[in-house]
């Protein structure tokens, strides 16, 4: 309840955006569409409506013969994962990939939240936390959770979302709050043991599996490690860490083997919450939020081997959420404590970010990192970084 | 008249199969009473019939396993989510007033197919409605057959005419049994003639015509000599998977298509059921509007009218929640309301002697921030508690249907509904 008022509260207070920055951003958007489209229709030799699978799906595979896929109910499947098996047969599918992901960042992301800026300019969405079972928050109208990380063009969505004049935005990350809660619960002497000395978590972690110095770990190997860690408490198997990593599928299955092998605990803590899971028809997180899980008996494999995967990834993803939102009230009650003006403006899963005036700049930046890292007393320490930045992409660090 | 006969079983397997696992909280499997009631209201729908039969197996041996005891043999019992739709299932449909018909020793295909062959003679129109290809035998000029498949969850007919099965098969109607006695049907266990499948099986019969004319000819030399040999061997087993293959039309069930028309049945009832198993859609499709009253979901609540009036500042510990202009302040029946403006409503909140449950407090929160209200004493939030599965105390569960009331509108099912639900059930 007290999460409530916190919500409510940045609800009422909203996020500034730049709107005349994303103005132009979707004029360079559109101008990066126009001229795509044009030479998509030069390459294929004819005019027709790139959004409309029925129609792609006509260019590509009758008017120029490309191998057909899958085939939907509806025709010719043209997703992103046919797309991406036919990029060597000829040069168009790639101005096509671009071309779609242009297209989505303008309609959710730019058009999507031009709609929502309000004449004051700035966007007030809403925060829900009666929505999702593992207990995370959730935000809509418009989505401000699910902006895109990854790519470039994505990230520079944040440039447009920025402090008010006078004022200075602060983003607090917590680091690997998951793989810390993970070592944790599972105990696991070598994972702790890695945060406690404030290692590179994955750097050990590759170190540990490939039985090599921590200064021979290539970054290539680092990722490989991070890719496990990062999955493993979803469940992850041999195809998708192939996938991710480029790893040969015996390659990724020898790697998860010798990972649970060097990481016991790890490996313990899966096979002990799967019995209880089955046992008991739900998982709890570390503070007893329970999360019913009736899939894991269930006499289909699939619907079963889900909810294994949920019954796993549950209590991890479900403290942490936990923990953030304790972060996010202590925070709170800090600020309004002390008679400070900044306020919380927006979660998003391990990130909390505020908007400061600059004078309570430094202030401000204690209080996020002490009342996140004291939000739990875990075995392992907590780390929150706080950087900050005028726009959300600078200071996002 | 046009009657709509369906394959009660065939058509809820799709549903279970083709949708996944739906449960109520309480662990109650319903993916194949949803697929199955989706299916039957779009094919009434589609068909708008004058009477609907709906044909369901037995469990007793059918005439058809007293002929071969390994007929049906490779079906593993039925998934125990499945099982336990069942008789939920045939429940709804009898309270929504559907004829149900099963009858022992025969299989629905079987009562369908009398159906069928009675609508015939009397120049009905009749179309069957199934999950499965074994019913295509049956098409003619009066009675068609409709396949029925979910598609993400909403149903999906297609209509086999004869014109239709002669262009997907390349096979007349009547030729439709021979092909099942040459090619056998694994689902069913039936073996026909061994080595010989689809291809085979549709190039003979366009050539010769009949299974009698096949054998009549067996020495032509069309048939390859490979095929010939196994013709020659499984001659018997060709013939009885020919009887096994062919839906009986004389099974002794009414069929007097009056004697289908629905029924008025229960209305309240079916409501009930449906709302326990939270298939409120349902209801809504099936019983009508307005069919759903707070009864069906809180046994002991009553229709009163209720009585608003002007705030009095005696309640000691009320539920809030704003209704358009006004708060609602209410408790154990005594209902009051303050206009969102006034003063009063300022003091009532910021008194901390006044213990607040919110309806939803976030937006209670929300509405004091904008009015600049610090508002003290909120001790329980309705919504929060139900979405973590936590009892309401007794006396709000009346709130509910005050809720209702005060809305003015008739019960939908939107998510407050779906958590009031939850939670007013839990008593």
């Amino acid at each position: 309840m007290p999460l409530a008022e916190v919500l409510a509260n940045m609800e009422h207070i909203g996020f500034a955006v730049d709107k005349q920055g994303i103005v132009d951003f979707g004029v360079k958007l559109k101008q990066q569409l126009a001229a795509d489209q044009q030479l998509i229709w030069d390459m294929v030799g004819e005019e027709f409506n790139i959004n409309s699978p029925k129609q792609l799906g006509h260019a590509l595979f009758e008017v120029l013969g490309l191998p057909a896929g899958k085939k939907t109910k509806t025709g010719y499947s043209t997703n992103a994962e046919t797309l991406e098996g036919l990029r060597k047969y000829h040069p168009v599918i790639d101005v096509i990939l671009n071309y779609r992901s242009y297209q989505k960042l303008n309609s959710t992301y730019v058009e999507g939240f031009i709609d929502k800026i309000q004449p004051d300019g700035r966007i007030y969405s809403t925060f829900n936390q009666t929505e999702t079972r593992t207990g995370r928050i959730s935000s809509s109208e418009p989505n401000l959770q699910n902006i895109p990380v990854r790519t470039q063009l994505g990230s520079e969505l944040r440039k447009f979302f920025v402090a008010k004049p006078g004022h200075i935005l602060l983003d607090a990350d917590y680091s690997q709050i998951e793989l810390r809660i993970l070592a944790h619960i599972s105990g696991d002497k070598v994972m702790s043991e890695a945060f406690i000395n404030g290692d590179d978590i994955h750097a050990r972690t590759a170190s540990q599996v490939m039985k090599l110095p921590m200064e021979m770990i290539t970054p290539q190997l680092r990722s490989r490690a991070k890719a496990v860690n990062f999955g493993i408490v979803y469940g992850i198997g041999a195809f998708s860490l192939a996938k991710d990593t480029g790893m040969s599928v015996k390659e990724a299955d020898a790697f998860i083997k010798d990972y649970l092998h060097n990481f016991s605990g790890v490996a313990d803590y899966m096979d002990s919450i799967t019995a209880f899971a089955k046992e008991h028809g739900y998982v709890t997180t570390l503070y007893n939020r329970k999360r019913l899980l009736p899939e894991v008996n269930n006499s289909n494999k699939n619907v079963q081997a889900a909810g294994i995967r949920m019954a796993m990834n549950t209590p991890i993803q479900g403290t942490s959420a936990d923990i953030i939102k304790i972060a996010m009230v202590k925070v709170y009650n800090r600020l309004k404590a002390e008679g400070m003006k900044s306020q919380l403006v927006l979660q998003v899963h391990d990130e909390l970010i505020v908007e400061a005036p600059l004078e309570e700049m430094e202030k401000a930046s204690a209080i996020l990192s002490q009342e996140m890292q004291n939000a739990a007393q875990l075995s392992i320490p907590l780390k929150a970084d706080v950087n900050s930045g005028e726009n959300w992409y600078i200071a996002k660090g | 008249m046009k009657l709509l006969a369906l394959d009660g079983n065939s058509i809820v397997n799709r549903a279970f199969f083709g949708i996944k696992m739906l449960t109520t909280k309480d662990g109650q499997y319903t993916n194949g009473i949803y697929g199955f009631l989706n299916i039957l209201h779009k094919l009434e729908q589609d068909v708008k019939p004058d009477a609907v039969a709906i044909a369901f197996d037995l469990k007793a041996k059918t005439f058809r396993h007293e002929m071969y005891p390994e007929y049906k043999g490779n079906r593993k019992g039925m998934a125990e989510e499945l099982a336990s739709q069942m008789p939920v299932l045939k429940e709804i449909l009898t309270n929504l007033g559907y004829v149900l018909v099963s009858k022992e020793g025969y299989e629905a295909d079987d009562i369908l197919g009398t159906l069928a062959r009675s609508a015939t003679e009397k120049g009905d129109e009749c179309f069957i409605a199934t999950g499965d290809r074994d019913s295509l035998q049956l098409a003619n000029d009066n009675v068609k057959i409709i396949l029925a498949t979910t598609q993400f969850g909403k149903g999906q007919n297609t209509i086999m005419d004869t014109a239709a099965i002669k262009e997907k098969y390349g096979l007349e109607v009547t030729q439709l049994i021979d092909l099942k006695a040459l090619m056998g049907d694994t689902s069913d266990n039936i073996p026909g003639v061994k080595g010989v499948g689809e291809k085979t099986a549709v190039s003979l019969l366009q050539q010769f015509g009949t299974l009698d004319n096949i054998y009549a000819n067996i020495d032509d030399p069309f048939i390859k000599k490979g095929v010939r040999a196994k013709l020659e061997t499984d001659k018997e087993m060709a013939y009885l998977s020919k009887q096994l293959g062919t839906i009986c039309t004389t099974a002794p069930v009414e069929t007097d298509p009056s004697a289908y028309v629905k029924q008025p049945g229960d209305m309240a009832k079916a409501s009930e059921i449906l709302g326990k198993l939270e298939m409120y859609t349902m209801i809504d499709k099936f019983c009508g509007e307005g069919q759903l009253t707070f009864e069906t979901v809180s046994p002991e609540s009553s229709l009163e009218t209720v009585q608003i009036t002007e705030f009095s500042d005696t309640l000691p510990t009320a539920i809030l929640w704003q209704s358009g202009e006004d708060f609602i302040i209410t408790w154990d029946k005594t209902v009051e309301k303050l206009s969102c403006d006034s003063e009063q409503l300022k003091a009532y909140l910021e008194d901390s002697t006044k213990e607040k449950i919110a309806f939803d407090v976030k937006a209670l929160y929300k509405f004091c921030f904008e009015k600049g209200i610090q508002p003290q004493n909120i001790t329980f939030c309705l919504t929060l508690a139900a979405y973590l599965q936590i009892h309401w105390p007794p006396a709000m569960q009346w709130m509910y249907c005050l809720w209702q009331q005060v809305q003015k509108k008739p019960l939908n099912v939107q998510t407050h509904l779906r958590l009031l639900h939850t939670v007013v059930t839990q008593f």
